[in-house]
């Protein structure tokens, strides 16, 4: 994770990480304006870059795999519009649908991304202290699901790899009912894996909790940035409702347009997008050219009896 | 509540205490080592903790503050689970354990996954709260040589019976004269107790006190080392040239330009601490992890899909492997699928799984799912057998056997690779022996040679014995001379 990204989390408490992931994806969701989705796309990617670097490859083919099946898909599906580009017996290529395909694939892509950095930033924490006094079984169902993707995974790699060595490749099998069988065998493996998890939690006291849970620090970083992102997203939703940088989609007259409001529209979400880096950018400075000035001495020593 | 944790039904009888069953006076560490965090950090580990239970955010700070500076861990606080070391998970489970200010502390195979000095560590550490904390300490374990010098009293069980309940010194000698539990002794004193030398010692005695006692009586004494022969004519089976792997980009080199040769018909261990890239190193010989450079040979050629028919891997979770929902069904399957002749009650005979027929093999303990998935491999009869840490989880008898049948399959010609934290174990079944630390691994040599000018990480035999007898490894090396 980098450094400015990491010191925004470390800085921030469960609500401000919640509200800002809530708002990228509401950003994903509300507009489709291509140029304003093609802006949130490019900065949803660098956000990413910048929170979970390892896994983004296998992501980045992924998201392009979904954005050429929606995209076939609605080429396939829609061919309304009356600026003809090619036709093939029945097919009609329009411009419209072509608009309309680049569209709905960039705005797909654009709420896999953001969900990506949801997932990269999200912590259990974040959801125990958000949900467990209000919704213990939700919150106990997020717990259980954050632990137990990442293991299902783990066990699904593992078992392919090593079941090489039991079967070799003598017994032919059909690849669905291949597929069929480890599934099974790791639906199997994963329940025991549950179960541990579940111990730990009664072992932890989670089944016998008390009524104060989850109390969460407010300092002041907290309220500049829920305040700015709350602000930002009503904007949003108020230029939302006012058909600002939401077209019709699906229509035969889906037009390109891109207006001072939507410029400011624009504007706002790549700020909000952005916003962990900002705020990580402006502590940095902040530290680099006048706390370090002021600080009597940064050896090791005097920085661990500080 | 604790109750909740138990399996089944108590029949008869009850659990008398003055003390009420809840998580504030009994906590409980498993030997599970990386099921038991639910949360990301132990800082949030230790503050879930402590939510559930409705403490203040004050209260919160000040005990969080308190374990971490008793159990040295506040350096691993802020630091994500998926980068601490076995050990150091350990100890955060200790401290969200303790951390409820118990009185009681439950400990199931606590350094069961652990490597010798990781494993030292938390037991002087679990030493130090019962001394100075006055917490009582039950651990149950199979293996007693590290956790037998800090205990006060020892119970047995065998087959759900409590057959030994008696303080330290009794309890070992008492072990000492039942056939089936003699091997679970300490080597030092197992060799003390054999020499009949301790008649007027407390047991468990101190390699110091041993070394002493074995240099008084070394007239009498001689050292017979375990002989290895080492076939030099014997091809290469497997050949492994300047190998590397790392996970990330800037990432530690877990595997280091690493180069070696194994030969036809021999057993290696390569041994180490915990995360230095052994288990790795076995993965990409095995080509479940795919090597970034460096060249894999097998038999003279390049590793083709015929190897997986050839090779046997059991992995550090012998569940891995299985994919039936009985013992029975998961050794017919092997059977039919490698096409051998024998039955099934003599594979179950042969690795004591006798009675569990129906049993789903997630259900069994961890030794018999080691034993469950080593059936599988001699089924297929490999040319040659990869193990992961196989010694995890049984019982020093269990470990005998498992040796035994190494060598065995030596004998008929298979090649063995081993995995192991288990020094004695190396000492006494394989041929030659390499240690893996920071990606690198030394040279092969043989268990005499490799031991003789170890310090440290070495059998505790040799460490007690080293000025007289430096050869020696096991209690077995030494023997009474003939008069």
């Amino acid at each position: 994770m980098n450094k400015l990204i990491l010191n925004f989390q470390k800085r921030t408490n469960s609500v401000t990480i919640f509200i800002y992931l809530l708002g990228i994806i509401l950003i994903s969701l509300l507009f489709n304006n291509p140029i304003i989705s093609l802006i949130s796309l490019i900065a949803l990617i660098f956000m990413a870059i910048l929170v979970n670097r390892e896994k983004i490859k296998t992501y980045f083919k992924f998201s392009c795999v979904i954005f050429i099946v929606t995209f076939a898909f609605n080429l396939i599906l829609n061919q309304r519009g009356e600026d003809v580009f090619w036709t093939f017996y029945s097919f009609r290529l329009t411009q419209e649908s072509l608009l309309n395909g680049l569209i709905l694939g960039i705005s797909f892509v654009n709420l896999l991304w953001a969900f990506y950095i949801y997932n990269a930033l999200i912590r259990v924490k974040t959801v125990f202290e958000l949900l467990s006094s209000l919704l213990k079984n939700v919150a106990l169902i997020f717990i259980l699901t954050i632990q137990f993707i990442p293991r299902i995974i783990q066990i699904y790699n593992e078992t392919k790899s090593i079941r090489k060595f039991r079967t070799q490749d003598e017994v032919q099998h059909s690849k669905l009912k291949s597929t069929m069988d480890l599934m099974e065998i790791i639906l199997n493996k994963a329940v025991a894996s549950f179960m541990n998890v579940s111990d730990t939690l009664i072992l932890r006291g989670f089944n016998n909790h008390q009524k104060s849970i989850g109390k969460l620090e407010y300092r002041g970083a907290d309220f500049l940035l829920s305040v700015l992102v709350v602000s930002g997203l009503v904007a949003d939703i108020v230029m939302a409702i006012g058909k600002v940088g939401v077209i019709n989609l699906g229509s035969i007259d889906v037009r390109l347009t891109f207006t001072n409001s939507e410029l400011v529209l624009l504007l706002i979400n790549v700020i909000l997008i952005l916003l962990p880096v900002i705020f990580g950018g402006v502590n940095y400075l902040w530290w680099k050219f006048y706390i370090s000035k002021i600080t009597a001495s940064n050896t090791t020593t005097v920085k661990k009896y500080r | 509540m604790l109750a909740d944790l138990a399996v089944g039904k108590v029949l008869s009888g009850e659990l008398v205490t003055d003390l009420s069953l809840n998580n504030n006076n009994f906590a409980y560490v498993s030997q599970f080592v990386d099921n038991q965090m639910v949360m990301e950090t132990p800082r949030d580990e230790l503050k879930f903790v402590l939510d559930n239970q409705g403490c203040n955010q004050n209260e919160i700070q000040l005990r969080i503050t308190e374990i971490a500076s008793y159990l040295g861990i506040i350096d691993l606080l802020d630091i994500n689970e998926k980068h601490l070391s076995g050990g150091q998970k350990q100890l955060v489970n200790l401290a969200s354990a303790l951390i409820l200010k118990p009185k009681v502390l439950l400990l199931d195979e606590p350094t069961s996954q652990l490597d010798p000095i990781a494993a030292e560590k938390l037991l002087q550490m679990v030493h130090k709260i019962n001394e100075e904390l006055n917490v009582t300490v039950l651990l149950v374990e199979h293996e007693i040589d590290r956790a037998i010098r800090y205990a006060n009293r020892l119970l047995v069980m065998e087959k759900g019976s409590l057959i030994e309940d008696a303080p330290v010194n009794t309890g070992l000698r008492d072990i000492y004269q039942n056939p089936h539990l003699k091997n679970y002794l300490t080597q030092v004193d197992r060799l003390i107790l054999e020499l009949n030398l301790s008649a007027d010692k407390q047991l468990p005695l101190s390699n110091k006190e041993v070394g002493l006692l074995i240099n008084q009586n070394r007239a009498s004494l001689n050292c017979v080392p375990r002989k290895v022969e080492i076939d030099t004519s014997a091809e290469n089976i497997l050949e492994i040239k300047h190998l590397n792997f790392r996970f990330d980009f800037n990432g530690p080199q877990i595997i280091n330009n690493v180069s070696f040769e194994l030969r036809k018909g021999q057993s290696y261990c390569v041994i180490g601490p915990n995360g230095m890239g052994k288990t790795t190193l076995l993965k990409t010989m095995t080509q479940q992890l795919k090597p970034q450079s460096g060249k894999i040979l097998f038999t003279g050629h390049k590793v083709q899909s015929n190897f997986y028919r050839k090779v046997f891997v059991l992995p550090q979770n012998p569940a891995i492997l299985f994919m039936k929902d009985t013992v029975a069904e998961e050794i017919k399957y092997q059977l039919q699928l490698s096409k051998r002749d024998t039955t099934l009650e003599a594979v179950l005979e042969k690795f004591s799984l006798t009675g569990l027929e129906k049993t789903s093999p997630y259900d069994l303990s961890g030794g018999q799912q080691e034993f469950l998935a080593l059936a599988l491999g001699f089924i297929k009869n490999p040319q040659m057998l990869f193990l992961d840490e196989p010694t995890k989880g049984l019982d020093p008898n269990k470990k005998l056997e498992l040796g035994q049948m190494l060598n065995q399959f030596q004998n008929d010609g298979g090649t063995v690779f081993v995995n192991s934290h288990d020094l004695l174990f190396a000492a006494r079944f394989f041929d030659q022996i390499a240690m893996m630390f920071d990606g690198k691994i030394s040279q092969f040599a043989a268990p005499t040679v490799f031991f003789r000018d170890k310090f440290f990480y070495t059998t505790e035999i040799n460490k007690a014995l080293r000025e007289t007898f430096p050869l020696a490894l096991s209690w077995k090396d030494i023997r009474r001379r003939e008069s």
